[in-house]
């Protein structure tokens, strides 16, 4: 299997022609197709997302039950969706305040969330949930991997009993919330409106940030890339460990909520969407742009080939062989993509400049 | 599985070190000038090269993953390559033939930086490394006269430590602490953006003591330290990477006086903001000329070289070369030497940029150079 892939890949890269110049107007186009299409959209999908689940964590908080407590995990769901589906896109206003990182901080290997919120909740100091004062709280306080652990898992019951505590785990439930909306509509408005709107300077460029449309698409193809990497370098490879005994299901992305296999699905989803709606139209032979899209296929077939969770796949004799399957798609599909598609459309991700050291 | 691969790797890297092919891949009669060390990648191959002035390659050696930066011993008869982070081993080489000496594999725990320098006798060789369970920065501490026997750690004060120094005292280390969390769990993943700690340390070489740590101001904590040249008067210059918003109008290059002088703040290089800007954040080498009076910094991202003179710290040149990465002083000709992630070699005198003959453009040269004196 892994052999027949590889085959694939330099049959692949010997009928590539790196040698060709490629016009501005062409990365204009991919730059355009993206921000429009892909960027915009979606980033607009979050801002709608979290500002209902704003509105769900008030309404429950007004009167906390146990019945209710669906309302607001299904409201979180949404939010995880839009997430997962625009969380490549790291640069510009994601990247401003570093609203990525308050969004989701992850991976957490030192469990950073679980110490830090433990003595928060302790503490009990309302002022600290005040929105000015919690945006500049520490990232892992603010995101929505904080959220998951408050309203999944038997830690949702302690929002429900009638105690000191659980008035304050609302109060921060709704910090959260708030805080998190607050961010999506600031990143939704950097990108799209006024004279400085990141979507200009990204399609118009005018030097800062970018000098020209091939500048600005290093960051789209490196958020591309970005997407897959972190699919198979952590969201993957971190729970699958060596074999199932090996395996480390609570390193999975979201196992709260045991959503963890979607969202790579709304990863893999959301770069082959990227790559077919501003790449592929681009590229010059059509072969190529074929073969990186059938790679995208394979690895979101074999992501939706698996049947269980994917914090129980990963531990099941049975179930195991087909997320072995995706792991090797996905690492093909981003060897894949690192080979040909900078070299089709000569966009300069330097051998040096890719990768910080 | 990853285990596994691991093994594998090392053991096909052995066998390739140890079976017969001790002897350089491409032998050529020496010339008698300098050499020049950089790493390479060509292909899915990764290796090292010595090249001299005319960019003719005399040897090459293979390396088992991605290298990255030298060690040289002061009588240039011997040097260290390291392979880049995180790091599994460092080849020990004669830097005049490429000739291999010995083979240092990462403790357990332990990966390379990349960088590593001798002390001033060569009796001891230092190498940046991070322990992967916590991301706490070391200095691995190894007997070269004792077959690069491992004699201890000293912790660098923080993550991410980078380029590692001898200051010109002799005495203490420098080393760039780029500040940055990775963990070996989760390879590569910058972990604590928001909150990152960069910080400059001086290290006795003889016991590891902490002389002075030296921070950025708290506005740029966001600028990672990880380049550093030392100039004729005892001076470091620090060039660095920033890891904040893209667009945001930073300084990258700074100067801190060295040892003695303690923890007073580093000073940052005077630059109008569009000359910052246009490196985007992000420089990759550093290099002082034979006379360590001129500085020069590449920026692969800006596709930039600029040079200054250290004197009165104006800027003398700015050389635009795609990709560009390596550099190292030419003595001879008291300029420098440059190589790109396209295969080529430029050589820079009196502020001159020539591009020489390219032998091999598949071979793409990685963040740096070194010179030897042959």
């Amino acid at each position: 299997m892994k052999r027949l892939t590889w085959l694939a890949v330099f049959a692949i890269l010997a009928c590539a022609d790196p040698a060709h110049a490629v016009p501005d107007s062409v990365y204009a186009g991919i730059n355009e197709r993206a921000v429009q299409q892909h960027i915009l959209p979606r980033y607009g999908q979050l801002a709608v997302a979290t500002g209902k689940l704003d509105a769900a964590a008030k309404t429950f908080c007004a009167a906390p039950a146990v019945d209710k407590l669906d309302a607001v995990r299904k409201t979180y769901n949404e939010v995880e969706d839009a997430w997962q589906n625009i969380q490549h896109v790291r640069f510009g206003p994601a990247a401003n305040a570093s609203r990525a990182d308050r969004f989701a901080f992850w991976p957490d290997p030192r469990n950073i969330i679980g110490k830090q919120m433990a003595a928060l909740l302790a503490k009990r100091d309302a002022a600290a949930l005040v929105p000015e004062k919690f945006a500049h709280a520490s990232v892992a306080l603010q995101g929505l991997p904080a959220l998951e652990r408050l309203v999944f898992t038997d830690q949702a019951e302690k929002l429900t009993a009638k105690s000191v505590e659980a008035v304050f785990r609302c109060q921060y439930l709704q910090a959260i919330a708030g805080n998190l909306a607050a961010m999506a509509t600031q990143i939704d408005h950097e990108w799209r409106d006024g004279a400085s709107a990141f979507a200009t300077r990204m399609t118009q460029p005018n030097g800062t940030p970018y000098r020209d449309p091939r500048e600005a698409n290093v960051d789209l193809f490196k958020s591309l890339y970005f997407a897959v990497e972190l699919a198979a370098d952590h969201k993957l490879a971190r729970p699958l460990g060596g074999s199932a005994q090996e395996a480390r299901p609570h390193l999975a992305e979201s196992w709260r909520s045991l959503r963890s296999l979607r969202n790579l699905q709304l990863n893999l989803e959301a770069a082959r969407n990227l790559y077919l709606t501003a790449f592929a139209p681009a590229m010059p032979d059509k072969g190529t742009a074929e073969g990186i899209r059938a790679s995208f296929d394979e690895a979101i077939a074999a992501a939706n080939e698996i049947t269980l969770p994917l914090e129980n796949a990963v531990q099941d004799g049975k179930a195991r062989p087909a997320v072995e399957k995706l792991a090797r798609s996905i690492v093909a599909l981003k060897k894949i993509l690192l080979h040909l598609l900078p070299a089709e459309l000569d966009i300069p991700v330097g051998f040096n400049a890719l990768d910080g050291d | 599985m990853r285990s596994m691969a691991t093994d594998i790797s090392r053991r096909a890297a052995l066998g390739i070190l140890g079976g017969g092919l001790l002897l350089p891949l491409l032998a050529r009669a020496s010339q008698g000038n300098d050499l020049f060390l950089n790493a390479f990648a060509e292909d899915i191959d990764f290796g090292i090269a010595g090249f001299d002035s005319a960019g003719r390659v005399h040897f090459s050696l293979p390396l088992p993953q991605r290298g990255h930066s030298f060690a040289r011993r002061a009588d240039n008869r011997q040097a260290v390559a390291f392979t880049r982070r995180p790091g599994s081993c460092a080849l020990i080489f004669d830097p005049r033939n490429g000739k291999l000496q010995h083979r240092i594999d990462a403790m357990e725990d332990r990966s390379f930086c990349g960088h590593g320098t001798y002390s001033a006798d060569g009796k001891r060789l230092f190498a940046t490394e991070t322990i992967g369970s916590t991301g706490d920065g070391v200095i691995g501490v190894y007997a070269a006269e004792d077959g690069f026997r491992r004699v201890g750690e000293w912790p660098t004060r923080g993550f991410d430590p980078h380029e590692i120094l001898l200051a010109a005292d002799g005495r203490h280390l420098i080393v760039a602490n780029g500040g940055i969390l990775v963990l070996a769990d989760t390879p590569r993943l910058k972990l604590n953006i928001p909150d990152m700690d960069p910080s400059l340390v001086y290290i006795d070489s003889r016991d590891g003591r902490l002389t002075a740590q030296i921070r950025p101001p708290r506005e740029l904590h966001q600028l990672s330290l990880r380049h550093l040249a030392g100039d004729r008067r005892g001076r470091v210059a620090i060039a660095m990477q920033y890891e904040g918003p893209k667009g945001d109008p930073v300084p990258l290059v700074a100067l801190h006086d060295g040892p003695q002088a303690g923890r007073s703040p580093m000073r940052f290089l005077s630059l109008p903001e569009r000359k910052w800007t246009a490196l985007r954040q992000y420089c990759g080498s550093a290099a002082m000329d034979r006379e360590g009076k001129l500085l020069a910094v590449t920026s692969p991202r800006g596709n930039q070289v600029l040079v200054w003179n250290l004197d009165d710290e104006r800027l003398l040149a700015e050389h635009m070369i795609d990709d560009v990465c390596g550099v190292a002083a030419d003595w001879e000709s008291g300029g420098f030497m440059m190589s790109n992630g396209q295969g080529h070699i430029f050589r820079e005198q009196k502020r001159e940029l020539t591009m020489l003959p390219t032998e091999n453009a598949k071979r793409r040269w990685d963040n740096h150079m070194m010179p030897i004196r042959v």
